[in-house]
């Protein structure tokens, strides 16, 4: 009952805009969080919560930054008592290098999935008590077993995205905007006005992605290719960077950058004086799909605690409203099903992919070959040398 | 009690003198001599496919630094780091000569806000040159309002060296500015005004009589200058859109982009005994010892 | 003659110029850490964007909002001990070596001295990572005492510079003479040696805490997950966005109004005990 009410009144991001009372709603919501104090323990299984109560009593969480509603922290200290000291990294290797330079200082971390291979062979984290995870349930076909998880033991998604194009449409009338081809083949065209992702995995998938190979691809041959794109692109490229162009993009410094879906959602918000001609395009040739799960680090201090945020993070209504925050999509079909994530959201195909179009999307799995991964670094020496 | 043991310590001299340097010889020891023999030592291990490091001994590590792209990422390194501490030199001597001679009782105030800025984050200035550097920034626009540049002129500052060497000078000024000043300070007035008198001509006053008196103030100027300046990464990566690299990106790209750590050791090394040999043939030449007491 | 006239004319613009260099970036910061929504009590969900360049509207928002973040205040204060720490015990360990250096003789002296002046000629990234590897290896868990350590071994040659500095001024058959006159040499160091030595430690604290306050790069390998400085926070909150969240401007225009205050009333004081004294 108390549940259904809050749903009702869960405010929508266009209502918010539009009209000012909105303003009224969302803060009634915000105090009517005290309601799923209760409610909810029983998807937890005692077992799990006696474990926790042998633990410290803290939580040590290390996520990306900016990925995170405001509220679901202190929603999850104060309906189970934990206190969380919560931290967070840039990029994945950042995330690699802090734990292991720092083994226990984390219980959990949320690495993307093919970073997770990494650590997995490193000995970096361990494996779930799948038991205790009664939520995975609510999680999409996608991602129950995936083919680099089949058990779901090691990594519980936190939510996933695509990598493709931002552009300014009021600055760049062309058709190339429909793939690659914009920021290869147009990059002279727009010289300086152009930016890359840093992250040398991404860096390298856009100009396989754009000669339509895998981005999985181990073939040296293939993987060599880039090189030339890369150069020849390289002096019209204004800069490499991550999430940071993002106030570049609403400035209109940046026309065209290679970037996140989320983020340029972001970016784009208009109610929060972002960029409204900006526009998001997953690449015809194809793009990354990832997806950032959650793994329990080896020498977590509390490893029932981790696992109980991790069920937590799979309630409905708090991925949800992990989705409704931060315009990433959410890997929790129950979050669709009861409709619990902003209309908006739902109905847009870049952040919720119609099936066309995730077919022509490919997750990052697991380079075995060391000379593929040698090449690739020596790739982005070239790049950044 | 006191007493005895100033007495004590006054009978044994290397007791005293022992006392006196021991903490900080500890602190020395442990904090970089111990670190520097962990650095050289991880750089002659191998690391594995997998990433994790292997206790086997290798030259491997200095054999891969041999590769015209670090050896041109050194280069700009070295470039830019020279570049911002003679910037820095030629900006902040004429204004520790201004301050000095014309500063009068608001001498130290001057200095005082120069300085202040640096007690707010240096992060927080470096990402403010963002906003004043990009195209559509401050910078630009005032000079294209101004019509000092055209208007469809194609002047670009941010992500590019121009950014890096102007945010590397900003950050630093104060290391040059500081001792300029103090050795400046330290002169009596009535030297620097007898040179004028006595008809030398400015450039020639200023190379043949001010310069070697505060030679002090300019050798630790420019090593405080130099040394944070080749390992910087922030603003090479922030300024320079991570296309202008420095040494410290290197670093940086090594232990925290690749994981690569045995690389990165080796890096390091190769790095400080590059910085080493250059501050002592600086200090050879430039000083007349090469003792680093030349500093003060 | 033709000199003098312009010279001061010519230095005086370029020293107004050099100040506007030091100050546009601080300009920008006071004046983007009132840019806010009209209505202070609304949820922003991206801060960072109104820092970013367009004019919104004169807010206090961001102000209120420093005064309630809690992680904020934790940072400001962890980097407010660890330099308080870093300079106290820098500055008493390196007038120690000053001294020592100074007048005293002793084995490995030449050795001693290379040594010292090492960590200034290292790379923050160098001296970052090789202390970090050292205190992985003697199992120290990163945080205050990591960072602390580092900053004072960073510290000491600074300070010791600067007061070796001061000592070559100092006219040392004072410290001879209290002796002669039957001070013992703590006597000699506390009450005479000391206040000579005073405006060298004042110097080299005031370049020493700022440092350890502001140090990133050190920091940034060193700090433990629960043990965040303001400027390892102020690079967590400004990486994923590109933007110093409006919240910092804030912050960064209250020390600076702050120091400018403290500088202001020291001056003042000194002016007046000047006056009490005479012309200096």
């Amino acid at each position: 009952m108390i549940r259904k009410r809050i749903l009702s009144r869960k405010f929508n991001r266009r209502q918010f805009l539009k009209s000012t009372a909105a303003v009224g709603v969302l803060a009634s919501t915000l105090s009517s969080r005290h309601a799923f104090v209760g409610f909810a323990q029983s998807d937890m299984p005692s077992e799990l919560l006696d474990a926790v109560a042998g633990e410290s009593g803290e939580l040590n969480i290390f996520n990306w930054s900016d990925y995170i509603d405001e509220d679901t922290v202190p929603q999850f200290e104060e309906e189970f008592g934990i206190t969380v000291n919560y931290s967070t990294y840039e990029d994945n290797e950042e995330l690699l290098a802090a734990v292991k330079a720092d083994p226990g200082a984390f219980d959990l971390a949320v690495p993307t999935q093919d970073m997770m291979f990494r650590m997995r062979t490193q000995g970096l984290i361990q494996t779930l008590n799948t038991a205790w995870l009664t939520n995975t349930i609510n999680l999409s076909a996608q991602f129950l077993k995936p083919e680099w998880d089949p058990n779901n033991e090691y990594f519980i998604p936190w939510q996933w995205g695509t990598t493709g194009l931002a552009y300014n449409s009021a600055l760049i009338d062309d058709p190339r905007t429909a793939g690659w081809q914009l920021l290869f083949d147009g990059a002279s065209d727009f010289s300086g006005r152009i930016t890359m992702l840093n992250e040398k995995e991404e860096l390298i998938s856009s100009p396989l992605k754009f000669l339509g190979l895998s981005l999985n691809t181990d073939d040296l041959g293939e993987i060599g290719q880039t090189r030339d794109i890369l150069l020849n692109q390289k002096p019209h490229v204004s800069a490499y960077l991550g999430a940071e162009v993002k106030p570049l993009l609403i400035t209109e410094d940046v026309w065209a950058a290679h970037l996140w879906s989320g983020d340029t959602f972001q970016a784009q918000c208009p109610d929060e004086g972002g960029n409204e001609n900006l526009e998001y395009v997953i690449p015809e040739q194809g793009a990354e799909l990832w997806v950032d799960g959650q793994v329990l680090l080896t020498d977590a201090p509390n490893p029932a605690t981790a696992q109980l945020w991790m069920n937590f993070s799979m309630r409905p209504s708090v991925n949800a409203q992990l989705t409704n925050y931060v315009f990433y999509a959410t890997p929790n079909q129950a979050s669709l099903d009861q409709n619990l994530v902003d209309e908006e959201l739902v109905s847009n195909p870049s952040v919720f992919p119609t099936q066309d179009i995730l077919d022509r999307l490919e997750f990052q799995l697991e380079r075995t070959s060391e000379e593929a991964r040698q090449l690739m670094c020596d790739i982005e020496l070239d790049i950044k040398s | 009690m006191l007493r005895r043991i100033a007495a004590f310590l006054h009978r044994h001299p290397g007791v005293y003198t022992s006392l006196m340097i021991g903490p900080s010889s500890a602190v020395l020891l442990f904090l970089v001599a111990v670190p520097t023999l962990i650095i050289l030592y991880f750089s002659v291990l191998t690391r594995d496919s997998s990433g994790l490091i292997q206790q086997v001994l290798t030259l491997e590590n200095y054999a891969s630094l041999w590769d015209p792209r670090f050896f041109w990422v050194l280069v700009r390194s070295l470039a830019l780091a020279l570049g911002t501490t003679m910037l820095c030199f030629l900006v902040a001597l004429p204004l520790a000569y201004w301050i000095t001679m014309y500063g009068g009782r608001w001498k130290n105030l001057l200095i005082f806000l120069i300085i202040l800025p640096s007690w707010t984050s240096y992060l927080v200035r470096v990402y403010a040159w963002v906003f004043l550097l990009r195209d559509n920034g401050l910078i630009l626009n005032t000079l294209e309002t101004v019509g000092i540049l055209a208007p469809d002129h194609q002047v670009r500052l941010l992500f590019d060296w121009p950014a890096v060497l102007i945010v590397m000078v900003y950050s630093y000024l104060d290391f040059m500015l500081i001792p300029l000043y103090a050795a400046l300070n330290r002169l009596d007035r009535p030297t620097l005004e007898a040179a004028s008198d006595l008809g030398a001509r400015p450039l020639r006053r200023l190379w043949s009589i001010t310069l070697p008196m505060i030679r002090g103030g300019i050798l630790a100027g420019s090593v405080l200058v130099f040394v944070p300046s080749i390992g910087e990464f922030l603003v090479p990566g922030l300024m320079g859109g991570n296309k202008v690299n420095m040494a410290g990106n290197l670093l940086d790209w090594a232990f925290l982009q690749t994981d690569n750590w045995p690389l990165g050791a080796a890096m390091a090394m190769v790095l400080t005994v590059i910085i080493l040999a250059i501050i002592f043939i600086y200090l050879r030449s430039v000083g007349k010892q090469g003792t680093l007491e030349r500093f003060s | 003659m033709k000199f003098r006239s312009w010279t001061p004319k010519l230095l005086l613009i370029f020293g107004l110029l050099m100040y506007v260099f030091v100050y546009m970036p601080m300009v920008t910061l006071v004046i983007y850490s009132f840019n806010g929504p009209e209505d202070e009590e609304r949820r922003v969900r991206f801060p960072w964007i109104y820092t970013t360049g367009e004019w919104h509207d004169f807010s206090l928002k961001w102000y209120k909002e420093l005064f309630d973040d809690r992680d904020m205040k934790k940072a400001f204060q962890n980097s407010f001990t660890v330099a308080l720490w870093s300079v106290t015990l820098s500055v008493l360990l390196g007038t120690m070596t000053a001294y020592t250096l100074y007048r005293r003789k002793f084995w490995g002296k030449g050795l001693f001295e290379q040594v010292l002046y090492i960590p200034l000629f290292m790379p923050g990234t160098i001296v970052g990572v090789s202390t970090l590897m050292f205190f992985r290896f003697i199992g120290l868990p990163r945080g205050f005492w990591t960072i602390l350590l580092a900053h004072v071994a960073f510290s000491i040659p600074l300070v010791t510079l600067v007061i070796l500095a001061r000592m070559q001024r100092i006219n040392w058959t004072l410290e001879e003479a209290a002796m002669d006159l039957g001070a013992n040499q703590f006597t000699a160091l506390r009450k005479v040696i000391f206040p000579l030595l005073r405006p060298g430690i004042f110097a080299a604290g005031l370049l020493a805490f700022p440092w350890s306050f502001n140090d990133f790069v050190i920091t940034f390998f060193l700090h433990g997950p629960k043990y965040n400085t303001l400027p390892i926070m102020i690079y967590s909150m400004a990486g994923r966005s590109g933007a110093v969240s409006p919240v910092i401007n804030s912050l960064g225009t209250l020390i600076l109004v702050g120091s400018l205050m403290l500088i202001g009333l020291s001056f003042l004081l000194q002016g007046q005990r000047d006056q009490g004294k005479g012309k200096p």
